[in-house]
């Protein structure tokens, strides 16, 4: 039996139509576009996830690194060789993105003296330091690079030679240049890595001057002796080899971490090798053979990257799933429309004993070349796709080569997809007879939906965004995205089934032809009006959910960065007047006291300047039930030997507070949930910093520090006016740096790949109803006939498509977006990624978006409105009524 | 010696559910069909001809009653059975030529196409030579006319002597020229011995049969 199954089957694909399947679709282009258009949307959404999961990883890593001192992620390798040998020997084993080496060498404190003048210095190496220095003047030759404000003091200028002493040696060395001092571009990307050592002392004073020395390249004899020259000053050195993360990806920064332990190695055979080759004389004793190391803080980095990368996999992976199912639904219905375009062949061969098994194998052979084509097109199309609405970052080679395996995956399954609907409905290509309306469905379906949403919705705590104490970064409850879906689908569902219990009604309509036509096709057809309900509702309501939740914890985690460092941005400076003129009314300085004491409680201290404050400061309205100028407006100086206070974060009363050395007795005058610069775990004590002048005449706070808070403009703004204007400060950091953002990107990006997949579930759901609107108007064409001979007008037949496909979209895109809105307002509350930093989650919902969704329906309307109208013109009007006769 | 008929309906009857209930499209059916005839299902619109010509094609099923075509029971088989019984041993040719026809294949193909799916059949060149078709061989259906369309529809079912030829309205899309090179294809049918039944008004069809039944609207062939 089975050789006979098998010899049936083998004759049946031997005959002309199987043979000639693969390139008969190119005769119906119709079909054909159809299913190409269909399997590249499949491979599009089989493609992206490995693409944005990569891009997304790569945004972290970017945004990881590029606010960070190079010094922190570059290679450094332990200094095993002579400066020339051990240069020679990193070069000899730089792999990708690994730049040249670059040696610093750093000298401790000498003297230099000129003129019967001494003054500190420190001298410095590091490699093609001259690039980077802004020189004022030079003479040729190798000796001293000293700092504008030093060589001033010292009355020194290029061609001047200074004695430099250090312990009992000294030597005479030549000034060969004045540079710009370096002390204002500590935080500069090339002199980031010596910000310790340029950083002004805790009173504002500069520090040591860094003299750099003109070494060229050299043996470690000469290089010893030149330093010897120097006097036998301490010389700390440290090997440096830059990575390059321009573009860099998770892939290649994982292999550079990878190749450490390799590159220890091959240095330590090089040690080897040189000690091998080289007398006593050339090889200092100092460097005996040792183990070589190579430290990079880049590791820990990629650790961080990698759990992000996880964390987000596994949210999006069920979202990524759903949205395959739809598209591969698409597919389905591809095939579906193949079986109605070739239904006189189908039944032609149905009749003839073909099978309907076996005609799902020819609709799979017909489809295999333009199913390959589209799945190549989608492919190609997930990388600008993820680029333009992805997270932004570099997507990384390799992760081409998983969307192709998925997207090819998926065309098999789409494939197979398409085979089995074929088969499916040439069941009933032979059957004739009156058929039964297909129904809509009763409240069942919706109702326990909406009960399984409800459930759903229960098990969410009060904070979704999960973050175990060890974690490397938080991750999103799954309830938060699958309570919504459910949500969606309940309401969707509702709204079909209300509409077509609506059209019913609208059998009684009467008026003008075009609206009589609508009514009477939806009323009709109560299963097609909801599911145009349902296929606008969703991925409307999925895209204006994940949009407004984006938008929303976005917006939540900048205000909390703000409320964290007090502004926009934040710079420690040293004294309270410190506010440079072009930032007036954008900038105050505030004076912190931290960890003081009240009745056994701790607390921090925070003097403010009322009429400054509003200008320069955070605040959120959440912050206190009462106006903040009004609050600032009870501050001022001692009244009755009490400063006015306004208390934060805390119940804290009137009494003494000890200000780390100074005793601050204090008069509550206002009370405020939080404030800028609080901390989580103690009150703010906030009085105004004349009621502090007046307490610390005699006295000062052992801890005091003053800080410059500044609002609307960026680090660079705030640290140029600074220069300007001489203003000291310790350095500047802006609000976005301040959390860990990096922990809570998994959620944002979560919510933004929800956006994505939405709009891919809004493309797969435009390109079913034109699928179904050619084929349905195909259905209709002798009805349309039979219509035009009884005065049916060619505008009023194309209103009523209009009207047939826009007031069901409509609906759903209402619908979609209002239970869209209902929903994250119901969650977002959950979704605070750092609860013990005020304030507590914005709202910010994307009505820009739902306004974009409306006229897009109305787009799409009117188009299958023009294909229905040009599938009915182009309908053989005596031939369709011949056949009816 | 009276031969056993080829096809033998009793109480043959079909009926379709609609949202207003039962409706029956044939009731009560009594039928015999003698091998090698040329029989005619004629009757009014909507009476039920069509529906009773495809339970006899073996497309569709009776809800009562029991047909016997060629000693074999079609009535009772399960789809997948009938389907292949249909392949081996009836033809089956629909009202509009188009319908029988691929327009990418040659009327030679077609006929290759037909004889393999009915088993593997030799000497289909005579049969294309009977029915004066083999000077048609390399054209393709567009380039036909709609009576000769019909006469390779008819030759496609006949090709490996199946039980029976079963033909819906042969000539109704036809012209008066066209209908009678299909009647005359019937008649070649015949002459070659197959059995042929034929649901049609035409009377130039009607008058050619060897037996005429007459099905009236839900009261059975008479």
């Amino acid at each position: 039996m089975p050789h006979e199954h098998s010899d049936r089957w083998r004759a049946v694909l031997s005959t002309k139509p199987f043979v000639r399947a693969p390139v008969l679709l190119f005769k119906s282009p119709a079909v054909l576009a159809a299913i190409i258009g269909a399997a590249a949307i499949l491979g599009l959404v089989a493609g992206s996830t490995p693409l944005y999961l990569s891009s997304a990883e790569s945004a972290a890593l970017e945004r990881e690194l590029s606010g960070r001192c190079s010094a922190s992620y570059d290679l450094q390798v332990s200094t095993f060789l002579p400066a020339l040998a051990q240069r020679q020997a990193m070069t000899d084993h730089l792999g990708p993105r690994l730049g040249q080496p670059v040696l610093v060498a750093e000298g401790s404190i000498g003297t230099a003296t000129y003129n019967d003048k001494s003054l500190p210095l420190k001298l410095m190496y590091r490699t093609g330091f001259a690039d980077d220095l802004d020189v004022i003047d030079r003479v040729p030759g190798e000796g001293l690079w000293m700092g504008e404000r030093l060589a001033g003091d010292l009355g020194v200028a290029p061609g001047s030679t200074v004695t430099v002493w250090s312990g009992p040696l000294q030597a005479e060395i030549p000034v060969v240049a004045v540079v710009g001092d370096l002390y204002d571009q500590r935080s500069e990307p090339d002199w980031c890595q010596f910000e310790n050592i340029l950083e002004p002392t805790s009173m504002g004073d500069l520090p040591t001057p860094l003299v750099f020395v003109d070494l060229q390249a050299m043996s470690f004899p000469q290089y010893e002796a030149a330093f010897a020259t120097y006097g036998p000053i301490g010389i700390n050195e440290q090997w440096t080899i830059p990575v390059d993360i321009d573009g860099l990806t998770t892939g290649e920064a994982r292999a550079i971490v990878d190749s450490i332990a390799v590159l220890e190695d091959a240095y330590h055979d090089e040690q080897v090798t040189f000690r091998s080759e080289h007398g006593p004389d050339e090889f200092h004793p100092s460097f005996a053979i040792a183990e070589v190391a190579v430290h990079s803080d880049l590791g820990t980095v990629v650790e961080r990257i990698e759990a992000l990368g996880a964390a987000l996999g596994t949210a999006i992976d069920p979202l990524a799933a759903a949205v395959l199912a739809t598209a591969l639904g698409l597919m389905g219905m591809a095939g579906s429309y193949w079986v109605d375009r070739r239904r006189a062949e189908l039944r032609s061969l149905a009749a003839r004993g073909v099978s309907p098994g076996q005609l799902g194998v020819k609709a799979g052979l017909e489809a295999a070349l333009p199913i390959l084509a589209g799945s190549v097109l989608g492919w190609a199309a997930a990388g600008p796709v993820v680029r333009m609405a992805g997270p932004g970052g570099r997507i990384d080679p390799t992760a081409f080569t998983a969307a192709a395996s998925r997207a090819g995956s998926a065309a098999v399954l789409g494939a197979g997809i398409v085979i089995v609907v074929a088969a499916v409905r040439s069941r009933s290509l032979l059957r004739t007879g009156p058929s039964r309306a297909r129904a809509g469905f009763g409240p069942l379906l919706p109702i326990a939906f909406g009960a399984a949403a409800w459930w759903i919705r229960s098990q969410i705590g009060d904070n979704a965004v999960v973050r175990e104490d060890r974690a490397l970064v938080g991750s999103i409850d799954p309830m938060v995205v699958l309570y919504p879906m459910l949500a969606f689908a309940a309401i969707a569902l509702a709204g079909g089934y209300a509409l077509s219990r609506l059209t019913r009604r609208a059998r009684r309509a009467r008026g003008r032809p075009a609206l009589y036509l609508a009514s009477r096709r939806l009323s009709s057809a109560p299963l097609l009006a909801t599911v145009l309900v349902i296929g606008a509702a969703i991925p409307v309501a999925t895209l204006v959910y994940s949009a407004t939740l984006t938008r929303s914890t976005t917006s939540t985690i900048d205000a909390k960065g703000r409320s964290f460092i007090g502004a926009d941005v934040s710079a420690p400076v040293y004294s309270l007047d410190s506010v440079p003129s072009s930032l007036a009314g954008q900038a105050t300085v505030v004076a912190l006291i931290e960890r003081g004491d009240i009745a056994g409680q701790r607390i921090d201290v925070l003097a403010i300047d009322p009429d400054t404050f509003q200008g320069g400061a955070f605040w959120d309205e959440s912050f206190s039930d009462t106006d903040l100028g009004e609050l600032l407006d009870r501050l001022g100086p001692l009244d009755g030997g009490a400063a006015p206070a306004l208390v934060a974060n805390g119940d804290v009363g009137d009494g003494l507070a000890d200000a780390r050395g100074v005793e601050i007795p204090i008069h509550v005058v206002g009370r405020a949930e939080a404030f800028p610069g609080a901390r989580r775990d103690r009150p703010l004590i906030v009085i105004s910093t004349e009621a502090l002048g007046q307490l610390t005449t005699e006295r000062s706070p052992n801890i005091l520090r003053y800080l410059l808070w500044a609002s609307g403009g960026t680090v660079e703004d705030v640290t140029g006016a600074l220069a300007e204007e001489s203003i000291g400060y310790a350095f500047a950091i802006p609000a976005t740096r301040t959390l860990d953002l990096l922990k809570f990107q998994s959620v944002v990006w979560t919510f933004d790949f929800l956006e994505l997949y939405a709009m891919l579930a809004g493309l797969i759901a435009v390109g079913a109803i034109l699928l179904y609107s050619d084929t349905r108007q195909r259905a209709r064409n002798l009805a349309y006939a039979l219509a035009r001979r009884m005065g049916l007008s060619r505008s009023d037949h194309k209103f009523a498509s209009l009207l047939e496909t826009a007031i069901p979209l409509l609906i759903g895109v209402l619908v979609g977006a209002a239970t869209a809105l209902f929903t994250a307002r119901s969650v977002y509350l959950a979704l605070d990624p750092v609860p013990e930093t005020p304030p507590g989650p914005r709202w910010v919902p994307a009505q820009t978006l739902i306004v974009v969704c409306v006229m897009a329906t109305l787009v799409l309307s009117w188009v299958t409105a023009v294909i229905s109208q040009r599938a009915a013109d182009g309908a053989d009007t005596s031939e369709l009524l011949r056949h009816e006769n | 010696m009276r031969t056993e008929p080829v096809i033998a309906c009793s109480g043959v009857g079909r009926a379709y559910r609609t949202d207003s209930g039962e409706v029956w499209a044939v009731r009560g059916v009594d039928l015999e069909v003698e091998r090698g005839s040329l029989t005619v299902l004629a009757g009014p619109s909507g009476a039920g001809k069509s529906t009773l010509l495809r339970i006899i094609a073996a497309l569709d099923r009776p809800t009562e009653g029991s047909i016997t075509i060629d000693a074999v029971e079609t009535g009772g088989m399960p789809d997948r059975r009938r389907r292949r019984w249909r392949r081996r041993n009836l033809g089956y040719v629909f009202q509009d030529p188009a319908d029988n026809l691929l327009p990418y294949l040659t009327v030679d193909e077609h006929l290759q196409m037909a004889a393999t799916l009915r088993g593997g059949v030799e000497n289909i060149d005579e049969l294309a030579r009977h029915l004066e078709i083999d000077d048609l061989s390399g054209e393709r259906p567009k380039r036909l006319s709609s009576g000769q369309q019909q006469r390779v529809a008819l030759a496609m079912a006949a090709v490996g002597d199946p039980a029976v030829v079963v033909a819906d309205e042969p000539t109704a899309e036809l012209d008066q020229e066209s209908a009678a090179l299909a009647i005359h294809t019937l008649l070649a049918l015949r002459s070659a011995g197959s059995t042929v039944v034929v649901a049609s008004h035409d009377a130039d069809v009607i008058r050619t049969a060897d037996s005429v039944h007459r099905v009236e609207h839900r009261r059975g062939a008479t």
